[in-house]
């Protein structure tokens, strides 16, 4: 991260884009960074990934997050899988959100759930929660896959664990193979 | 900080409307332009409306700075932070787009955006490398925006802890964004 000139800390920069400072503050920043070259420089570096995450969704969504995602004009397509199948999956070009609704798994006990998704072919793991939003009524973990995804390996697994109040682990894996269409 | 001297020499050619002018305008947009979208940014929370601001902001200085407007051009910096105010003022009155200038109209080189575009895969990348408390503690405080104070409920400790595990969080992110990040191949 590009550091500042001295006269403001980069706490303040990160808390200016999260606006958590006081109006008098963000007027003083306002101020400093409009003169200041350096700050500046660090302040878009900031304000980029900042705006990053405000569009940000995340892999893993409970179905109150997706309905609020259909609501917001996501074109949404799901995939229901059950565990140990591997099935091949298009993301089709009129498609935004291709939901993985990991299924079968009885979480009516659960305490807490967690995945691995990796690459099929290496092991190699692109993504690692350890505690991650579950519907314990339906039994079921959305994975959401999104278009930018395709920059990953195609053939990914992942893997549910879950957890219940003995501490006894239950392990479901799925194999989901990708194909993205290309938009035109 | 700016070199105030080489601000107000830029200020000086542009009103004298010598034969440097021409990049003395271009100077001037390229280092307050982007400055100004930023502002727009932070004020207005819309990309395309930042870049309406910084195109009227930048007008209205450079009308300004050739009419002879700008007394002290040392101090540009501070008319360009008065532009940015109230164009931001105006366009939040109006809600709705300020006039997109056409950047003929401006007669300069168009500057350089404020950053580049954020790519949204090596976000997703960078995010699940970051411990689970910081990841809570940035996707709550910037996707959902939620304020210190909440985030500090939830995750039953303090608005100061939340504040230190927020800005290392950033701190590694923007690293692992700047190239830092090994690709998963």
């Amino acid at each position: 991260m590009s550091a500042t000139c001295g006269l403001v800390s980069l706490e303040d920069l990160v808390a200016y884009w999260a606006n958590d400072l006081a109006q008098g503050d963000v007027d003083r920043l306002d101020e400093h960074l409009v003169g200041c070259a350096v700050c500046s420089r660090a302040s878009g570096g900031i304000s980029a990934v900042a705006m990053g995450l405000r569009e940000f969704i995340p892999a893993i969504v409970d179905h109150a997050k997706l309905e609020l995602l259909r609501g917001r004009g996501h074109r949404v397509r799901e995939n229901p899988i059950r565990p140990g199948e591997r099935t091949v999956v298009m993301f089709a070009a009129d498609t935004d959100l291709l939901v993985h609704k990991l299924t079968g798994l009885d979480l009516s006990g659960a305490t807490s759930v967690g995945i691995v998704v990796s690459v099929e072919e290496t092991g190699a793991v692109i993504f690692a929660d350890p505690s991650v939003p579950f519907d314990r009524n339906s039994g079921e973990v959305l994975l959401v896959c999104q278009r930018h995804f395709a920059a990953f390996p195609p053939n990914i697994v992942a893997v549910v664990h879950s957890h219940d109040a003995a501490g006894t682990e239950r392990t479901a894996r799925y194999a989901i193979p990708h194909i993205f269409e290309p938009r035109p | 900080m700016d070199d105030a001297v080489e601000n107000a020499e830029l200020v000086r050619r542009i009103a004298a409307r010598d034969a440097q002018a021409r990049d003395a305008e271009a100077t001037l947009c390229r280092r307050f332009g982007p400055r100004a979208q930023l502002y727009g940014r932070k004020h207005l929370r819309d990309e395309d409306r930042a870049r309406d601001l910084a195109q009227s902001v930048m007008l209205a200085v450079l009308e300004a700075t050739r009419a002879g407007r700008v007394e002290d051009g040392r101090l540009i910096d501070r008319f360009v932070l008065g532009a940015c105010r109230n164009v931001a003022l105006r366009m939040r009155d109006l809600d709705s787009r300020a006039e997109p200038t056409d950047a003929a109209e401006l007669d300069v080189i168009a500057f350089a955006p404020a950053t580049e575009p954020m790519d949204a895969g090596a976000l997703t990348q960078c995010l699940s490398e970051l411990e689970p408390r910081g990841r809570m503690v940035v996707y709550l405080s910037f996707t959902e925006g939620r304020s210190a104070d909440e985030i500090a409920a939830e995750l039953t400790t303090t608005a100061g802890n939340v504040r230190v595990l927020r800005h290392r969080a950033m701190a590694q992110l923007r690293l692992c964004m700047d190239g830092h990040g090994e690709a998963v191949r």
